[in-house]
Parts: structure tokens; C-alpha cells; sequence
């Protein structure tokens, strides 16, 4: 039997497992944790940056605490702002110090970046890694002759486009090009490219592709190499800081002993005398039984599998059957216009959770003892002055994640 | 509550393409895509591919040939979709179409050779190691000189079977130990270790009649021979399976083929076929479900020199299971080491894969960062639960690399070797 069995491996799983197992090993406890998915997270294919309030200004904290009063059953309200900052604090040190990967908040207080998109336009995250700090004023952006994945003249006016040196470079994904970028030759051949077409520019932009496991931001090397701040712009899915992440959270994982099982999904959540005590997966021939002492249901919303729906007007949740709050009349599902300024109902759905991150059956108490939720599954209050769910993504992520695993670790008695 | 059959595209391995988004996550975790630009990767010849192909037509991309069948692309997608399924059975299609090779026929059935070539172990071992021979059998036969070839152990398993005498009494519970080709031709001491851990919690150990799964048949694109191997396994194997006899296995990709692709990679269908598949397990899985049910014998002593870290592989294959890794569910009951698993998806042999000299860099290739991490390691010994992939890690890491029955038999204290 397991302690902890997280089912999702997206933002939301893989930070609960990273949370649950830094915390247990910095107290010199063995803690069985279980990590199950169907395929590969939705990490990979997001910026790797964390959205808390894309559309807030100024002090974020301020304004979530705001979000509090005008929207108590949001889940930064239920989680509580201090999740939020708590989850953003350790996920910086850990990803910097415990990963490798550098990451960057505005301190001490969290507040948005802009950030340069591979469109042109620009996006707000609150914590983002290193490489996408930009300055875009007199900067120079390099494209890639041939590459589909991404046009430096979207991004501005002074460009450069660059002959890689590579077969089919028209064909490549990011993470092809990033895996060249490891090689410490190709990195300087693209150098020897770029450097005589600088220019006098101020900063230098690249598609998100420098390296998959080479890191060249946190030594400088880039800025070093050009004399000239470097950044890079996200490109098309899959992301390549995306996946870095990804990798470095995994190969943590499994080092200090999670079980990280992707490929087949959890089809059916056991629970007895109230108790949720497992799951079962659809292994090949037959289903697999996983029990643990407590689960987290991190599996994402319509977009990420967590919920079904069908052309009746029905959604549900799969796996334990859990409530989901939504209006059984299909029409009311979206607004009329594809880029409504608020989105559409549907992006709201979910299920309600308690302020312990429980999900909540129809009498409004918990579904059942054990059982935790989080990420984009749960419910999003559709009132005025409240964000997009697509504004607050990973931030609503890594606070109720936290949430879920500090309140699990406690049935543990595991104190955080 | 949802069951599996709720979800027909799960089943239908064609149509599974249907929910392909093209998100390109396959792609990216393609290991063989990552080192070589003869392969576009996974979803290029997979779904993309597939909305191209007719049963009647050929198979629109010749690079297919260069999917490795490892099956990462399956595991990491999002939507089911049965990506290396649709591969392997296009490269099926472009077999039937061009022909075998020679070598190809050759390395497909490696469970006639094993037993074949048991009378003849001395020569044949020396032959192999015999570096002149094997670049005449590259140039001749394309059979890759630097791959990890076994050796014959002289005897075969079931020789030593038959001849043992077990003090397990008639009356306790049986279990059908379902061996693999490699273990009966070239590893049988993974054979006896298995017996024997089962013996020691309270099984009465069958082997019945048994051949190939039809796997390496499988991979290099003879579907009816494969289904040839699999009915037979099923026809000698359903009985038990029936009476609820647990049937057992050692080698992960054996049991793999029998639990899964005798399905959705061969097509066969049938009741007899999901009894099989239903009854049938990985050895660790078993174990662990011994333990789960509190049946597991858990007198495991430390073994003397195996400590701190100890490197584990998962087989693209065991992944495939979707029974977790229940081979370190098992030796973390074991005192004195920890096993490790690498973060690495693939060692880049996959099967025959690795053994076609137009193939042999990028198995290499693939390796490479599980070979460093292994090589990097401070233990002796590496674990891993299939054969060609210990073989492939074996060569390229200079390290031991063994089943984990091995490490539980000795910590049982039933062989009492020094690692």
C-alpha cells in the first residue's frame, strides 16, 4: 500500500509529488508516493512559465486577497492566498536550487511580467524562467530558414533569419532543435551566425530552443557569448522549457523513490466505508489495484481529461464520479463570440472542493475521507471582477496543489 | 462508474489515430527521433500516416522501418491513441509487401536457435565471440557485429525442469511458470531462481508445454507466424488460466505480447485469448500481489555487497504493462540497498532492433545517457527485467546487469553468490 497515490502528471500532480516528497525527505521520512497518468502531462506543451492573475496589476497579493471576498468558492479563496505565495516560494527554490532550472518572481512582492510571445503579443505570468526575461526594446530576433515553428517578423522589425546546420530543419520540433543546442559545437556555430548580424541591437531574441539540458542562462553563457542580454520568446507545443521542467521534476522524482507510471489511465477510484482507498488502472490484459492512505486527483479539466462530456448536455468526472458543478443545458456552454472577453461557462466548470481541498458530494460534505483535489479540475466561480480559468492556470496548479498535499500530508502526520 | 470496454477506441487500435491532435508529444519523446534523422518520428508515420492508409494500399513512408516498436509514443500520449500499434502493424504491411530478409527470418525465431544451438555451446559461443565471424556476418547478412549476442548455457531449462525432483507437496497451490525462449536456451538460472522463490512461498511450480510468444516475429513484420506462436501458447495455456491457475513469466516483453499485442498488435480476438491475457503475470507483479493480499514470504536478508543506490532500468516493455514497477515494490522490502530507476525511457536495443547493423548507432545512441548514468554509478550491478535490454546495458556499461528473481532469490538466501 502506498501513502499518497496523485493521479495526473501535470502542473498540479507533478508539483503535489515534488511537494509531498521534498517535505517528507527534509524530516527523514520514507514516503510511498504513486504517481499515475494516462499519457504525459500538459506541462510540455505550456510557456513552463506560472500564470496567477494574467490580467491583474500591480500587487497580485493584494488583488487575490481581494478575489477572496467578491469570490469565496474560487480556489485560490478556498486554498488561500498564502498557499499561493507558499507553493510560489518553494517552487522557486526547489526548481533553482533542488532542479537546476532558474526561475524568476518579482520580489518580495508577486507581481506580472511581460513577456514576449512568438505572435507578437505579449502575456503577464508571475514567475517565469530566466530565459524568458526580455527586454524587446532595440532587440534583434533570430529565426530559423525553413523552421514553420516560429517567424521572427511577428516579433518585430529588426530581424534576422539563420541557416541552422541542419537536415530537414523544416521538419524539426523545438525539442529537436534544443537537443542540437545541447551540443556545445552547434552552439557555437550558431554564434558565428548571429554575432555579425547584431547590429548595435540592445538584446537578442531566440525561439524557446537553446538547449534542452543545457542550461545557458544560469552561467550567462549566452550574455557572455554575445554581449547582449539573450531571451527566448515560447514557441508552438511541444514546449521546450515546458519539458524541461518536466524531465528535471521526473528524474527527482524517481531518484528519492515516486513511482511515476505514464501510459495508462486510472479507470476507476475505490471507495469503502466512506474511505477513498484506491484506484484502478487500465493495465494491458486486466486492471491494476493501487491502494494508498490518501489519494489527489490532479487530472485536469474537459481540456485535460479529468472530465467527459457528451452532446446530451451530461459532464462528469470519470474516475470516482465526483459532482460536477455545471448547467445541464448545452446551449448556455458558450458565449457567442469565440474570443469573449470572458470565455465561456464552460472553461468554469468542475467540481467544488472544501477549503481542505476535498472534494464535495451533493450534500456538500466530503465525497469521502482521503480523497483530495486539485488543478484545473476544480470548479471556477463565473462572477464578475474574477479571473479566466485560462488566466490563473498554473497558479490555481501549485496553490491547491499545495493545499491538497499539506492537508494529505497531515492524515500522514506529516506536518509542512 | 466507467470500465475499460466503456471506451471502444481504446480497443480498436486503426481508429485509435481519430483522437490524434497532432500535439507532436509523441514526437518529442520518440527516443529514436531524438538521435537520428532516418526516423520523423511516431506521429509522422503513425496517425498522420494512417488517415493515408487503405488495407489494400501500401504504406506511405518507407522511414517506418526505423521505429524502434519500443512503445513510448503509446505511453506518453494524452488521448490513447495506440501509436506504436498502428506502426508496427504498418510495418507489417511493408513487409508483407517487400519481403523478408534473410536476417530478418533469422532473428525472428530465436526460439528455434536457442534450443538448436544448445548440443553445439562450446563452438557456437566461441564462434560468436569470434570477431572475424561476426564482421562476415554483418557484410553476408547485415547482422550487426557489436551487438550484445547471448551465449548458449549448454542445457535448457526444461532439461533441468524435467529432471528436478520438487519437495513442494502435490496438494499445494500451482502455479504455471511461462519461461521465454532466453531463459530456456541462455539464461536458465533465471528459470531456477524463479522456481524456486515460488517454491519458497508455497507454490507448486508447472511448466507445461510452451513456445515463443511470437514477439521478435512480430517486430520484424511476420504477423502470421507470430499469431502461428500465439495460438499455440494460447491453446496450451487457456486450461489454466481458466481454473484460475496463475500463469507467471520472467521475461516483461514475453508476457507483454501475451497480455496485450496478441490483441491489439496481431488482431486476434476470442474468449481463450482474454483469459490468457487476464491470467497471466509478470513475476515481480505477482509477487507484489502476494504481498498486497499479505501472502508474500518476507524473510529477506541483506546480501552481502549489495548496498547504497543500486541502478534500475524499466523495459519500454514492462511500462507497457501498466502494472507500475513492481520489481521495486519488491526490493524495497529488501534490507541493505535501494534500487534506482533511471529516468532514462530507453536502453535502444528493443528486441531485434538493435542487432540490424543499419540500426546498431542508434540503438547505441539511444542508450547513451542510461549508459553514462549506469557507468557513472558506484554499484557493480544493474537491474533490469528483460534480456536483451540487461544484454545491451551489459555490453555498453561493462556492468552486471541482472533479473531482478535474482536479487529476490538471494536476499531469500537461495543462492548464496556474492555480487
Amino acid at each position: 500500500m502506498d501513502d499518497l497515490i496523485i493521479i495526473g502528471a501535470g502542473w498540479a500532480g507533478m508539483f503535489a509529488a515534488a511537494l509531498a516528497v521534498a517535505t517528507a525527505d527534509t524530516q527523514n521520512k520514507l514516503l510511498r508516493i504513486r504517481v499515475i497518468a494516462q499519457g504525459i502531462g500538459q506541462m510540455v506543451v505550456t510557456p513552463s512559465w506560472i500564470s496567477v492573475w494574467d490580467s491583474a496589476q500591480g500587487d497580485l497579493e493584494h488583488d487575490l486577497r481581494g478575489l477572496t471576498v467578491i469570490a469565496p468558492e474560487h480556489p485560490y479563496a478556498l486554498a488561500g492566498v498564502e498557499s499561493l505565495v507558499n507553493a510560489i516560494d518553494f517552487f522557486e527554490e526547489f526548481s533553482g536550487e533542488t532542479l537546476g532550472l532558474s526561475y524568476l518572481g518579482h520580489a518580495p512582492k508577486l507581481a506580472n511580467f511581460a513577456i514576449a510571445t512568438a505572435l507578437g503579443t505579449v502575456q503577464h505570468p508571475a514567475v517565469v524562467p530566466l530565459g524568458y526575461r526580455s527586454s524587446t526594446a532595440d532587440a534583434l530576433f533570430i529565426g530559423f530558414e525553413g523552421w514553420r515553428d516560429y517567424y521572427p517578423n511577428l516579433s518585430g522589425s529588426n530581424t534576422a533569419t539563420i541557416k541552422l546546420p541542419v537536415d530537414r530543419a523544416w521538419d524539426a520540433t523545438p525539442t529537436d532543435l534544443a537537443r542540437q543546442f545541447d551540443k556545445p559545437e552547434f552552439r557555437q556555430a550558431v554564434i558565428d551566425l548571429v554575432k555579425p548580424r547584431l547590429n548595435g541591437a540592445k538584446a537578442i531574441g531566440f525561439p524557446a530552443v537553446l538547449g534542452l539540458d543545457y542550461n545557458g542562462f544560469a552561467n550567462d553563457y549566452w550574455g557572455e557569448a554575445f554581449g547582449v542580454p539573450v531571451f527566448e520568446i515560447p514557441t508552438l507545443p511541444p514546449s521546450v522549457p515546458g519539458t524541461r521542467l518536466f524531465n528535471a521534476l521526473r528524474r527527482y522524482l524517481l531518484d528519492l523513490g515516486v513511482r511515476v507510471q505514464i501510459g495508462h489511465p486510472v479507470t476507476r477510484g475505490i471507495i469503502e466505508q466512506g474511505r477513498a482507498v484506491g484506484v484502478e488502472v487500465a493495465a494491458a490484459g486486466k486492471s491494476t489495484r493501487f491502494d494508498a492512505k490518501a489519494i489527489i486527483l490532479a487530472t485536469g479539466g474537459l481540456y485535460g481529461g479529468g472530465l467527459f462530456s457528451d452532446d446530451r448536455g451530461a459532464i462528469w468526472e470519470p474516475i470516482f464520479g465526483l459532482p460536477v458543478q455545471y448547467d445541464p443545458d448545452r446551449t448556455r456552454w458558450f458565449n457567442e463570440n469565440l474570443l469573449d472577453p470572458r470565455g465561456h461557462p464552460i472553461h468554469y466548470v468542475g467540481v467544488r472542493v472544501n477549503d481542505q481541498m476535498q472534494p464535495l458530494g451533493s450534500s456538500g460534505s466530503p465525497f469521502a475521507e482521503g480523497l483530495y483535489a486539485a488543478g484545473q479540475l476544480l470548479a471556477h466561480p463565473n462572477v464578475e471582477g474574477a479571473p479566466l480559468p485560462t488566466e490563473t492556470t498554473e497558479g490555481v496548479a501549485l496553490a491547491t496543489a499545495y493545499k491538497a498535499v499539506i492537508c494529505a500530508l497531515q492524515t500522514l502526520s506529516i506536518t509542512t | 462508474m466507467p470500465e475499460l470496454h466503456e471506451f471502444p477506441y481504446l480497443d480498436n487500435t486503426p481508429f485509435s489515430a481519430d483522437h490524434c491532435l497532432k500535439c507532436n508529444v509523441c514526437t518529442q519523446a520518440c527516443p529514436v527521433a531524438a538521435v537520428t534523422s532516418l526516423f520523423p518520428g511516431p506521429k509522422t508515420v503513425g496517425p498522420q500516416a494512417q488517415r493515408f492508409r487503405d488495407p489494400d494500399l501500401p504504406s506511405p513512408d518507407e522511414s517506418l522501418d526505423y521505429c524502434s516498436s519500443c512503445g513510448i509514443c503509446t505511453l506518453v500520449c494524452p488521448h490513447g491513441v495506440r501509436v506504436m500499434e498502428i506502426n508496427t502493424i504498418a510495418k507489417a504491411k511493408k513487409g508483407e509487401r517487400d519481403g523478408q530478409s534473410l536476417r530478418n527470418w533469422i532473428l525472428g525465431r530465436n526460439a528455434w536457435w536457442g534450443v538448436l544451438g544448445t548440443p553445439f555451446a562450446p563452438i557456437l559461443n566461441w564462434l560468436f565471440d569470434f570477431a572475424p565471424f561476426r564482421v562476415v556476418l554483418e557484410k553476408t547478412m547485415g547482422m550487426s557485429q557489436h551487438a550484445p549476442f547471448p551465449k548458449w548455457a549448454g542445457y535448457t531449462f526444461r532439461g533441468w525442469a524435467n529432471k528436478r525432483q520438487s519437495s513442494i507437496p502435490a496438494d499445494a497451490p500451482t502455479i504455471v511458470y511461462y519461461h521465454g525462449c532466453s531463459t530456456n536456451a541462455y539464461e536458465p538460472t533465471i528459470g531456477k531462481w524463479a522456481v524456486q522463490v515460488l517454491e519458497h512461498n508455497g507454490f507448486r511450480v508447472l511448466i507445461p508445454e510452451q513456445g515463443c510468444c511470437g514477439l521478435p516475429l512480430q517486430s520484424n513484420g511476420d504477423f502470421a507466424g507470430a499469431r502461428q506462436f500465439a495460438q499455440r501458447n494460447i491453446d496450451w495455456l487457456v486450461d489454466y488460466a481458466r481454473r484460475g491457475i496463475p500463469i507467471v513469466g520472467t521475461s516483461a516483453s514475453c508476457i507483454m505480447a501475451l497480455k496485450s499485442d496478441y490483441e491489439h498488435v496481431l488482431g486476434m480476438e476470442g474468449d481463450d485469448l482474454h483469459t490468457v491475457a487476464a491470467g497471466i503475470y509478470d513475476i515481480c507483479e505477482f509477487l507484489s500481489l502476494l504481498h498486497y493480499r499479505g501472502k508474500l514470504k518476507t524473510d529477506f536478508k541483506p546480501i552481502v555487497g549489495l548496498q547504497g543506490k543500486i541502478p534500475y532500468h524499466a523495459p519500454c516493455q514492462l511500462k507497457a504493462h501498466g502494472i507500475g514497477r513492481p520489481a521495486l515494490d519488491i526490493l524495497d522490502l529488501i534490507p541493505g540497498f535501494r534500487a534506482v530507476e533511471m529516468d532514462v525511457d530507453c536502453c535502444g536495443i528493443a528486441g531485434t532492433y538493435g542487432y540490424k547493423a543499419e540500426k546498431r548507432q542508434i540503438a547505441e545512441d539511444v542508450g547513451k545517457p542510461l549508459f553514462e548514468r549506469i557507468r557513472q554509478s558506484d554499484a557493480s550491478l544493474a537491474i533490469c527485467d528483460t534480456e536483451t535490454c540487461r544484454w545491451q546495458i551489459a555490453q555498453m556499461t561493462g556492468k552486471r546487469v541482472v533479473h531482478p528473481i535474482e536479487i529476490i532469490a538471494s536476499s531469500y538466501g537461495i543462492v548464496h553468490e556474492n555480487m
